[in-house]
Order: C-alpha cells, then structure tokens, then sequence
C-alpha cells in the first residue's frame, strides 16, 4: 500500500500512544533471545523490534495452551503484536486455513483474530537456525500484516497493509518515505536473506521438497534421524504451524464443559485409539510422519507448505536434532550425526 | 447442526440399552432436536465428565428422533457409555464425514461385509439400501462374528431381516469364525463367505467394515476375485477429537478420516502408511 518513514523517537511515541487502546506487545531482550511482553508507557527502553523474530510464535496469542471451548468464552482483548517475522505470519496463515477458513470456524481463535493488529518486521540479524530462504520463504513479508517495519540507522520504515494499518498511523501525519530510503529497505533485505542462505550452505533442502520427500517416504535413513529425540514435544509446542488439540471433557451436571489443549504427534498416545492400536507405534515413524506432515500433507491439506523455516524446533530440541540435517540425510543418502553442537544467539 | 459453536453438543436423553453381546451394547438415544445423518456418517457422543469418541449411527437414517449407536467396552469413554442407564444425559456433536454414497451404487450389484461391531454402520446403510431397494440390482449381504454369542443384532441378522429375501434380489451369507452345536449357518473367517459369490463384480461395489484385521483380509480377497480397488468402500477408524478436520489427530497421510471419509475407496489410501493399523 504505502511506505513511511518515522524517526525513533516519534515511533516510540507512536506505540505507546496505541497503549490506551489496546494491549500492545513487544520483543524485548532477554538472554540474547527476544521475547514478547506486554509494553507498559514507561518501559520501551529494551524493546528490540527489527532485529529477528521472537522466542514466541503468534500461535501463543490465538491459540493459546488451553482454553474453554465450551461454553463459549469472552474474547474482548484488543491487541498490537509489534515485532512478528515472516515466518510468523506465514504460520499465522495455516492457522487461519485451519481455523477460519474451513467449513467450520473455530470460536475464539475467529473473535482474536479479528481483534488483534499485527506490526510485523523485515528480519535484519537471522539466527543461525533460521532457514526461511531455503523453503522459498523471505526474511521480510509481503502480505499478512497491517503494518511491516525496517528497521534503519535512525528509525523506521513503515509499510501499511491494511486498511487497519492505516488508521494505527493516521493521527501521526507520517511523511512518505524517499525512494533513497526504499532502497535501503531493499539492500537491507537483501543482504539478510544472503546472510541465511549463507547459513544454510551446507544443507540439502531442495526447492522442491514436497516431491522429494514424498518419494523418499520410506527411506532407511528415517531409522537414524530421531535417534536423539527425546519426544517431549518441545518442536511441537513451538512450531508457528503445528495445530494439533485433543478436547477434554470437563462437563458438569448443569452443562457441557469443555476444553481444548495441545497436543503433540511425536507422543506415544497421540494416534493411539482406545484397542491400544496405533498406526505409528514407533517413535522412528512418528519423528518421519511429523516432518511429513509439514513438508507434504499441509501442502495438499492447504496450498501452503506447513515448515516456514524459523528453526524454532532446531533451537528449542533437547536432543540437539537439527532438522536441516535430518532433510539433508534423507535428500543425500547420507547417514550423518544429525545433532549441532552449539547454536548463536543474538 | 444448528449451533454456532462446532464444539457444543447436542442433548440427548438415554432412552434405551440393548445388550447385544457380551463385550457389546447399543444405545438408543432421543436427541432434544430431531437429528438428520446419512448412512455412513458419524457422531461424537459426549459421556459427561468422562469423555467423547467417534461413532457411527446404527439405526436407519430415515428415523430422525431417535438414534442408535452400538459400543464395543474398549476404553474409558465406551466403558463409561455401557454403563448409561435409561434417562442419562449424553451429547451429540455432528453429523460429520461423507457418507456412503448411495447415488453412486444405483444400478449394481451391492457387496455388504460385515465383521463384530464392524455391522454397526452396515446396519444403517442395510436400512437406506432397503428403503431404495429398486435402484439396486441386487444385495448380497456377508458377515461374520467369533462366536454366535458375538453376533450383534441377531433377531435382525440372524431372523427378521431374512424375510426380506423373498421380496427383493438380497441374500445372505452369514458365518462365525467357530460355531456352536445350534449353529444353522455356516462356519469359517468372513472372507471364506466371499468365494463363489453369485455377483458380476465388473457391476458391483463393496462396502467393508470391521475391525482392522478382518477389513485388511478381506480386502485382499475383494481384489483377488476381482473387484477394482475404487470399488471397494471401507469404513476407517482413527483417534478423532475436534471431527471437523482441525485437531489433525485422524489423518491417513493427508486425509482426514472425519472430513474426507470415514468412507474411503481404498484405492484413494492404499499407498498410505499404516492402513491398516
């Protein structure tokens, strides 16, 4: 839509200025990582937005843990969620086919996301277990926000994309960017999505990787790669795209009670049914049918490759499994120790 | 269904329990609202405070205020729904998945086989097929149970429903896997009641359910006497939760058993990971 430039202190005045509407979350840092907390007027002083995204994926705001599903519960919050990456709106959106765009709607996730704005950012320092580039993903969005920001030397770049974006910024009377500056924006993109493929040269991720893994389903390297997984769930429970929620009936003798809670399909009991069958008893097949399920059966459930390369579940494994290295493994025939030794932060 | 909210059940009042052999029972239930499925469709029944799991109505589909699920004692929610008691409050949620399709079987010869409580949705599409009997050419209806004390529905499978055979082209084959000394029928695996079927299988479709084992075997003896895998309609069964393709729990690769099935021609899974499981 249109681009703006706001120098860093007016844009500091900008996102506190959204605070008495609304509950306005930012990254700040911690430990080298950055984590979303919710922006208090006299506190911006650590905020980092613009650098990578967060610890958190946005599936923490509209698809909480655990929530009530029956009765319906009260869904009145406004929100801004200030510093989101393209890998996250990118995952927002299998949520949105999942949860909004199927022939059922789910009932909360339907009223948050219709009350929450999203100020996304171009990353400017990825991680070293980002691999967005490699799945045909760029560090920077270009659609599935109501405001992108690059972050400049002195402020920011603002982009609308929506028609809530543009009233966020109305009563600031912003300047249109110059084109000098578009083309920093543009050097800036382009040095970070270099940056990430840099990192990722020594992996094997075809461009067309669905094909691939399809034929490769049932390769014998799948027997090695999980061999360090510890099933907990960590990759799940971070996954900016996995879904998956068993119900739990917590009904009363007044009415149905009910409740939604995540799950995970790398646990034992996840497919189990109640003869005790299961059709993945063995942790090999449900490591292999979690990564399929990514790179093959979203991308027939949704047009939309399920992975979007933000290496949550590489830098969240207790096994230290590097899932580019699993991939590689597979695509090059390669039996290799899947683990990293140590992983860059911030 | 009528609710905005695709979690909220149904109420439905418990108004019968039928023990129909010793591991199973069937529930007649008589929903608040009048109830409209399609043979081959499935519910989620609520045991409050308990549990929900995936059934499918055995009763006919033309009878809407009143529906019948049969129950395998398996697990926790099954052992929960065995022991309901008349006036019990359960809840519905539902109808989900594709039903058989009946507009596709108009003009063949129809195969039914049936295995233990796999007859539970073969009974329901029994009765819709009864109900439009002139567009079929003819039913051959197999089924199979351990013993005779496993049989389900026996006055229907084992006695009334026989009557049918002297007004319509259907027949029966009915077996148990051992038999006992008052035993009239005959005795051997289900899929020994397929040989020698009197059918033109280029003009037929089959329709399997039972558990696991039993639809995998006969399965395998559909396509060695030479039914085409398209024409083969089983009844899968998976973990489910939400029923409307969201929890993801359910998927045969990428298919949702709740949304894309529960019925599936096994030539759209047969190259699918754990089928059979």
């Amino acid at each position: 839509m249109a681009i703006y430039f706001i120098e860093k202190n007016r844009f500091e005045e900008l996102i506190i200025s959204w605070v008495s509407d609304y509950d306005v979350f930012v990254p700040f840092e911690r430990n080298q990582q950055l984590f979303y907390e919710l922006l208090l007027p006299n506190n911006t002083e650590n905020f980092s937005a613009g650098l990578v995204r967060p610890v958190q994926p946005l599936k923490f705001f509209f698809n909480p843990f655990q929530e009530r599903v029956v009765p319906e519960i009260e869904v009145k919050e406004k929100r801004i969620i200030i510093g989101a990456a393209n890998c996250d709106l990118k995952g927002l959106k299998i949520l949105d086919r999942v949860f909004i765009e199927g022939d059922y709607k789910d009932p909360n996730y339907e009223k948050r996301r219709k009350n929450t704005f999203i100020v996304s950012i171009d990353c400017t320092q990825p991680l070293s277990v980002c691999f967005c580039k490699t799945l045909g993903i760029n560090p920077y969005p270009d659609s599935g926000f109501d405001l992108n920001l690059t972050k400049l030397e002195n402020g920011f770049l603002i982009e609308t994309g929506s028609e809530n974006g543009v009233k966020l910024i109305e009563k600031f009377a912003l300047k249109p960017s110059s084109e000098s500056l578009i083309s920093e924006r543009e050097k800036i993109r382009n040095q970070s999505s270099a940056v990430i493929l840099k990192h990722n040269e020594q992996f094997h991720i075809p461009s067309n990787i669905t094909e691939i893994f399809h034929k490769l389903f049932f390769h014998k390297n799948w027997e090695e790669v999980w061999k360090t997984c510890v099933q907990c769930g960590s990759c799940t429970n971070i996954c900016p795209s996995c879904v998956c929620f068993f119900l739990e009936d917590i009904s009363k003798k007044d009415g149905f009670m009910k409740s939604k809670i995540w799950d995970s399909c790398l646990l034992p009991g996840y497919a189990r049914m109640a003869s005790g069958v299961s059709p993945r008893p063995l942790l090999a097949e449900r490591y292999r049918n979690r990564l399929a399920c990514k790179y093959q059966y979203m991308v027939e459930n949704f047009k939309m490759i399920g992975c979007t390369g933000c290496g949550r579940c590489i830098a969240g494994c207790p096994g230290k499994i590097d899932k580019r290295k699993v991939l590689s493994s597979i695509f090059e025939d390669k039996v290799m120790d899947v683990r990293y030794e140590s992983l860059k932060y911030l | 269904m009528n609710h905005s909210n695709i979690y909220e059940p149904l109420k439905c009042i418990v108004d019968n329990v039928i023990e129909e052999s010793p591991t199973i029972r069937t529930v007649v239930l008589i929903p608040e609202k009048n109830f409209v499925f399609r043979a081959g469709q499935f519910i989620s029944v609520t045991v409050p405070g308990i549990g929900e799991a995936p059934f499918t109505p055995s009763s006919s589909p033309a009878v809407t205020d009143k529906l019948e699920v049969t129950v395998m004692k398996v697990g926790r929610v099954t052992n929960a729904i065995h022991n309901l008691k008349k006036g019990d409050i359960v809840g519905i949620r539902g109808p989900y998945g594709k039903p058989y399709p009946l507009e596709k079987f108009a003009g063949k010869e129809v195969l039914l086989v049936g295995g233990g409580v796999g007859l539970a949705p073969i009974r329901s599409l029994f009765y819709a097929l009864i109900d439009t009997a002139e567009q079929y050419k003819k039913i051959v209806f197999c089924c199979g149970a351990k013993t005779p004390a496993d049989y389900i529905y026996k006055n229907e499978v084992l006695g009334c429903w026989h009557d049918y055979c002297s007004k319509l082209p259907l027949s029966f084959r009915i077996t148990v896997d051992k038999k006992d000394e008052n035993w009239k029928f005959n005795e051997g695996l289900v899929t020994k009641t397929l040989e020698n079927l009197d059918i033109d299988i280029s003009n037929s479709v089959a329709v399997v359910c039972g558990p696991p084992v039993m639809m995998k075997f006969v399965t395998l003896k559909l396509l060695d006497i030479g039914y085409k895998d398209s024409d083969i309609y089983l009844s899968m069964e998976r973990k489910m939760y939400c029923g409307v393709g969201h929890c993801r729990h359910c998927l045969i690769g990428p298919y949702f058993v709740c949304k894309d099935g529960p019925v599936f021609t096994y030539d759209l899974i047969k190259n699918e990971p754990g089928v059979w499981a």
